[in-house]
């Protein structure tokens, strides 16, 4: 019997792992419902069934390995060709991937398996897919599937990189043969690896190798290399080949000469698939335009990362501390002091960096999830849909990609339910039959920007304004105000998918409240809807710049400083009363405010002799920020502000400073946006 | 004629069990050495036929010994003796021009059977 925390750890291990899987799969199916002819998507499929198999029978979740098993047996017919793939069946498999999500997520609230009816989703499966059920077959799948398998690895295997590719080219090109080795390293586990790399390394003095599975350049950290296979081409043949591996500790040998012309035959795309192994140029090509975004990657529990980031900032902190302490020092003792600070200070900044990093994944992983809600949405609403996903490879704070997950998927359903029109509005629009909803995502200056567009009907200004009864002068800007208050729809009708318009409102305060982030909606009637997300990078540390006005102390992001000036006050013009002032700038002028002003308008402005500005650049445009001193440029570790403390939404946060002093960190998108 | 071989370990205990097993597999055992610096002055002085190189040493490690050797001697057979769990050094000593390696603690045969085929090439 196993004692209870290691059983809790294997349900753990075996959560993170299904989870990961599922993922996969359910992109792996997607794809293949565009492109039912791809072999090697089939052959990803079985290969992820058949892990969920195996994983899901050895912790005992039988119902669940059951219907992954179901699932690989169809899979491996599709793969030996016994079964076409047709879009009932296909419908058919990804109902039982939804019941296996829903299994697992059962299992994660501690529920288990058991109460997930999936007997009859497996009877339509057998049917479908020509299956005899359970009773009548007893003992052929199993060789079967003992020999898919093995075969399984060699699959893999001959998905070239270009590098890869690039490899065979050169070989063919010297009039070489290709020839397959595999080998079984023996000894202890850990030492595989190296026993492993010893061949590798004993052939690459007289072969040129192509490619090693698994990798043994980069080798994945939980690698077993219980069986490795290396690629690879010579001039030698098989007798003065086996020479160079003739290693200890190593079993299994087995040396293959790769038939002629086989590289030849996968140059063409057009040639048919050699029995069992597909072409390798083809299927190179094939991986490369799927573009997955795939790492190796261990998981590491937020929480942890969250401390870790605390401590850094407490470093920080430290540090700064440091270089003020070595400012009041004697200059022998102060030279060395200064001395460990820099090496501090370089050890700190890398740690951020990796930190930081650490926290960080391509937003990708949450748009992954979108091309199967809009294709399920799409199916049921009876509308044809193009969904296009930009900025996947766009880093996002780990804790994001939970919080954006509701407010994205409600978005793309008020596109596609209330936006997009059926096929016969479009056409009689003129429109293409299919609609489009495009999904984005960039970093932009500091900030993330999400958005989500669709070509649809957009808005229907008069609608609202009957509705809300609005005055006949509100502008659409005003109008769109309303579709922000809670409970407001125009819809008549309640649809099952968005019900009542609850939704933007939940959306909006979802961003504001939770991810101090900001919500805009700009439509143009009849050309569609477009929803743009701007959150806060969450967390930071900035390169800043410390000013001063009066008692306090502010800090701006050096990224958004173009100069630092000092400035007359007789040289502030103002053209009129009521705009901003200005001052001489680069030739032209710039508009110049007071932060004093900014901060409190009812303050009248101190007329300093002198003052301090600092010209702030936004998007292409500059504003000089007048402040009483500008003190020194540091690393400040931001943190949330209390929107008790931020009425004008001026600043993005708050920092202590290295001597203990409080700096509001500024908004400067803000401060540009209202000094004009 | 009996192959010389030159053994460098720190620890005195493990030269025991290879000289043991080198005589019983009828090796001549040319030197030893118990530091880096050791195992390359000896190797550039008695020019043995093979060498058996403990990684962890004193007064540079057997990495760099190694690296030492080979450049003054390409054609040096080298066989590397390390503990568990330094699978990263052997890569790099395997990239470096190792032969083979062994992991201690090892069998005497399994000593015997690597030089066997690290001295046949």
């Amino acid at each position: 019997m196993m004692p209870e925390v290691e059983e809790h750890k294997l349900l753990h291990a075996f959560l993170e792992e299904s989870e990961e899987l599922l993922e996969k799969l359910s992109q792996a199916l997607l794809e293949l419902e565009k492109e039912p002819e791809n072999l090697q998507l089939v052959h990803e499929i079985f290969r992820l069934t058949h892990s969920l198999k195996s994983e899901s029978a050895l912790i005992g979740f039988n119902n669940l390995s059951e219907l992954a098993h179901r699932l690989e047996d169809v899979f491996e017919r599709i793969r030996s060709g016994a079964l076409t793939l047709r879009q009932e069946l296909l419908d058919v498999i990804l109902s039982a991937a939804d019941l296996i999500h829903e299994m697992v997520s059962r299992i994660t609230r501690g529920e288990g398996d058991e109460d997930v009816d999936f007997r009859s989703l497996l009877g339509e499966l057998a049917r479908l897919a020509g299956i005899p059920r359970a009773e009548e077959r007893a003992a052929s799948p199993g060789e079967a599937r003992e020999a898919a398998s093995r075969a399984a690895p060699a699959a893999d295997y001959f998905r070239l990189s270009p590098l890869e590719r690039a490899r065979v080219r050169d070989a063919q090109d010297r009039g070489e043969s290709f020839y397959e080795l595999a080998f079984r390293p023996e000894g202890e586990a850990l030492m595989k690896y190296p026993r492993a790399y010893l061949v590798l390394n004993n052939l690459e003095q007289t072969a040129n190798v192509v490619k090693t599975v698994p990798d043994l350049d980069e080798p994945a950290e939980d690698e077993s290399f219980t069986q490795v296979r290396i690629l690879f081409s010579s001039e030698l043949g098989k007798t003065e080949l086996a020479r160079c591996f003739d290693v200890d500790q190593v079993s299994g040998i087995e040396l293959r000469r790769l038939p002629e012309g086989f590289w030849q035959r996968s140059a063409g795309p057009a040639a048919p698939p050699a029995e069992g192994v597909p072409p390798a140029e083809a299927l190179g090509e094939a991986e490369a335009t799927r573009g997955r975004v795939e790492r190796s990657s261990v998981r590491v529990d937020t929480r942890k990362l969250d401390e870790l980031w605390q401590l850094v900032g407490e470093l920080v902190h430290c540090r700064a501390r440091y270089s003020l302490l070595a400012g009041g020092l004697a200059s022998e003792e102060r030279l060395e002091l200064e001395r460990l600070t820099d090496s501090l200070e370089r050890i700190t900044s890398q740690m951020q960096q990796a930190v930081m990093q650490t926290r960080m994944v391509p937003i990708s992983v949450l748009f992954n999830k979108f091309p199967r809600l809009v294709r399920d949405l799409s199916r049921k609403l009876g509308k044809n849909v193009e969904l296009e996903l930009l900025g996947r490879e766009t880093e996002i704070d780990r804790s994001l990609v939970e919080a954006l997950s509701d407010p994205l998927t409600h978005l793309i359903r008020n596109s596609l339910d209330h936006g997009l029109e059926t096929v016969e509005e479009r056409l009689a629009l003129g429109k293409p039959a299919t609609g489009r909803v495009t999904i984005s995502a960039q970093q932009r200056g500091g900030k993330i920007v999400v958005e989500v567009s669709d070509d649809g009907k957009g808005l229907d200004f008069e609608r609202i304004r009957r509705r809300a009864q609005a005055a006949p002068e509100a502008t659409d800007e005003e109008l769109t105000g309303y579709i922000f208050l809670p409970g407001f729809s125009t819809r008549e009708d309640v649809t099952e998918l968005s019900g009542r318009g609850v939704g933007l409102d939940v959306v909006a305060t979802r961003i504001k409240e939770k991810l101090k982030g900001e919500v805009l909606v700009s439509s143009s009637p009849g050309a569609g809807l477009l929803t743009t997300i701007i959150l806060p990078l969450t967390l930071t540390i900035l390169h800043s710049l410390i000013v001063r006005v009066r008692q306090s102390f502010y800090a701006i992001p050096m990224q958004d400083i173009e100069e630092t000036l000092q400035v007359e006050p007789a040289s502030l013009r103002r053209p009129l009363p009521e705009a901003p002032e200005r001052l001489p700038y680069g030739g032209a002028d710039v508009a110049a405010v007071r932060l004093e002003s900014l901060l409190d308008s009812s303050r009248p402005a101190e007329t300093a002799s002198e003052l301090h500005g600092v010209v702030l650049q936004q998007r292409g445009r500059n504003v000089c920020l007048l402040v009483d001193e500008v003190e020194e440029e540091q690393d400040v570790v931001v943190k949330p502000i209390a929107e008790l403390l931020n009425p004008k939404h001026l600043f993005s946060g708050v920092s202590v400073l290295g001597d203990g002093r409080i700096a509001f960190l500024l908004d400067t998108a803000r401060v540009v946006e209202l000094t004009e | 004629m009996a192959k010389r071989i030159l053994i460098a370990d720190d620890l005195s205990f493990i030269r025991l069990v290879q000289r043991e097993a080198l005589s019983s597999g009828g090796y001549q055992i040319v030197g030893e050495a118990s530091t880096g610096r050791e195992a390359v002055e000896k190797y550039l002085a008695l020019k043995p036929d093979l060498l058996v190189l403990d990684i962890t040493m004193p007064e540079m490690n057997g990495l760099a010994a190694m690296n030492r050797i080979l450049q003054a001697d390409p054609g040096a057979r080298i066989i590397i003796c390390s503990a568990i769990g330094q699978q990263s050094l052997i890569v790099e000593a395997i990239k470096a021009g190792a032969r083979d390696f062994i992991v201690k603690p090892f069998k005497p045969e399994r000593l015997l059977r690597a030089i066997g085929k690290a001295l046949e090439k």
